[in-house]
C-alpha cells in the first residue's frame, strides 16, 4: 500500500487554507466529474482521487492526522496504537491491523481506509463507478433484436440487443455499474459492441453491398438468378445486355435500421460478368462469326 | 400502449433533498420535461436519469442552470461527434 500525496492530487501547497482547498477541489471536480466525462475511465479514477483528497484535507481532524504522520503514517499509526493499548483505552481507532479488519467502502483507497477507518468517515453520498465492457457479436447476431445474458464482474446481466446496433456503438445500462458509497446511486455500465462481419456483404450505413458474378450468356441474353440474402433466398431477373459492373438495388433487403423495428436498408448488387474460359473450337468459331456481324 | 410511469415532483424533491422550485426552474429553462395532471406535476420515469444528472452537476459542482445548459449542450454535441466518428470509421471499412 503506497502513501498518497493528497496535496499533490489537488495541486496545492501544504500550507493551503481551507478556502484554497475548496477552490482547488471545485476546479478539479468540474474537470473530472463523471457526468461531464461519460465513458472516460481515467477521468473517473481521477475524480475518486480528488474526492478522497478533499475528504481528508477539508476535514480539520483528518488533515491534522494526515499532516502529522505524512509519509510515515503507517509507522506513526502503529506507535499510536501501541500507546493506546498500553493505556487500555476502550475504543478502537484503527491501528496496524485495520487494513485487514476494515472493509473498504466504495470509491476510497486502501490507504484512506487504513488511515481513517470506517468510523471516521463523513457520510457523504458518492455515486458508484461507471463500468465498461465490450461485447463481440457477429453481424448476423444483430440482424434481429434479441436478449442475451452477459457476465460482468461475476454478475449475470440480461441485456436487450437492438437489431442494427453498429460496430463501436456504446449502450448504457443505468445503475449496472459499481454500487455507490453511503447509499449513493450505483454507476452505469457502458457496453461497447464489436461487430464482426461474418457475411459476404459490405455494409455502409444500413445498406448492404455485394458483388455477384453472372456468366456472359445471362448478361447478354438476360435470365434469372437466385441469391441468398440475410432475408432468405430471393430471385432476381437479369435484363438482357446487362453491362459489367451494373449495380441494381433491392429495396428493403439490407441491414436492420437501429431502433426502428421492421425497417431495413437496401441491398445493392453489382453484377460482375465472368467471361468464358477454355473455349471449345465450336465456341471460338461462333464468337468469330459474331465478331464479323 | 403501456402507461408511462410518473414520479411526483414533490416526492422526488423530498428524496433528493432539493427545493421544488429548482425542478420548476429546470423545466422553465427547458432542461427537463414535466407532466401536469390535475394541477400536480410529475417527472416521467424516462427523464429521471437526466434530472438526477442535472441535480448532481448542481449539487456536487455548484453549477448554475446556465452552466448546466452549456454542459448539456456540449455533451450532446460531443456525443453527436462521437457517433459521426464511429459511423465514418465503419464506412472506411467499406473501402478496405
Amino acid at each position: 500500500m503506497e502513501f498518497i500525496d493528497y496535496y499533490n492530487i489537488l495541486g496545492i501547497p501544504k500550507s493551503a487554507s481551507n478556502e484554497e482547498i475548496k477552490k482547488a477541489y471545485r476546479k478539479l471536480a468540474r474537470k473530472f466529474h463523471p457526468d461531464v466525462n461519460p465513458n472516460d475511465k481515467e477521468a473517473h479514477k481521477k475524480f475518486q482521487q480528488i474526492n478522497e483528497a478533499n475528504e481528508v484535507l477539508s476535514d480539520p481532524e483528518k488533515r491534522k492526522k494526515y499532516d502529522k504522520y505524512g509519509k510515515d503514517w503507517q509507522h506513526g499509526e502503529a506507535q499510536e496504537q501501541a500507546r493506546r493499548t498500553h493505556q487500555q483505552q476502550s475504543y478502537d481507532f484503527g491501528g496496524g491491523q485495520f487494513a485487514q479488519d476494515f472493509e473498504s467502502e466504495g470509491g476510497f483507497s486502501e490507504f484512506f481506509s487504513s488511515m481513517f477507518g470506517g468510523g471516521q468517515r463523513t457520510r457523504a453520498k458518492y455515486r458508484g463507478d461507471d463500468l465498461s465492457a465490450s461485447l463481440q457479436l457477429n453481424s448476423t447476431d444483430v440482424f434481429m433484436t434479441h436478449k442475451r445474458t452477459v457476465t460482468i464482474n461475476g454478475k449475470n446481466i440480461r441485456i436487450n440487443i437492438p437489431a442494427g446496433i453498429e460496430n463501436g456503438q456504446v449502450i448504457k445500462l443505468k445503475g449496472f455499474g459499481s454500487p455507490g458509497a453511503n447509499n449513493g446511486p450505483a454507476g452505469d455500465l457502458f457496453i461497447t459492441f464489436s461487430i464482426i462481419n461474418n457475411t459476404p456483404y459490405k455494409k455502409m450505413g444500413n445498406d448492404l453491398y455485394l458483388t455477384h458474378e453472372i456468366d456472359l450468356y445471362t448478361a447478354m441474353l438476360g435470365g434469372e438468378i437466385t441469391l441468398d440474402t440475410l432475408h432468405g433466398k430471393i430471385k432476381l431477373k437479369v435484363k438482357p445486355e446487362t453491362q459489367n459492373n451494373t449495380r441494381i438495388r433491392v429495396k428493403g433487403k439490407g441491414a436492420p435500421v437501429y431502433r426502428s423495428e421492421g425497417s431495413f436498408g437496401d441491398l445493392y448488387i453489382t453484377y460482375s460478368v465472368k467471361l468464358p474460359q477454355n473455349l471449345s473450337e465450336k465456341q471460338k468459331q461462333l464468337f468469330t462469326e459474331l465478331s464479323k456481324l | 400502449m403501456a402507461a408511462e410511469k410518473l414520479i411526483a415532483v414533490k416526492e422526488f424533491c423530498v428524496h433528493h433533498n432539493i427545493d421544488t422550485e429548482f425542478v420548476f426552474d429546470l423545466h422553465r429553462n427547458e432542461l427537463i420535461e414535466l407532466v401536469t395532471i390535475k394541477r400536480s406535476r410529475y417527472i416521467p420515469e424516462r427523464a429521471l436519469h437526466s434530472v438526477e444528472k442535472i441535480i448532481r452537476l448542481h449539487n456536487e459542482l455548484e453549477i448554475n442552470i446556465e452552466g448546466i445548459q452549456t454542459i448539456l449542450h456540449l455533451l450532446s454535441s460531443l456525443e453527436q461527434k462521437e457517433n459521426e466518428l464511429r459511423s465514418l470509421r465503419n464506412q472506411l471499412e467499406f473501402y478496405i
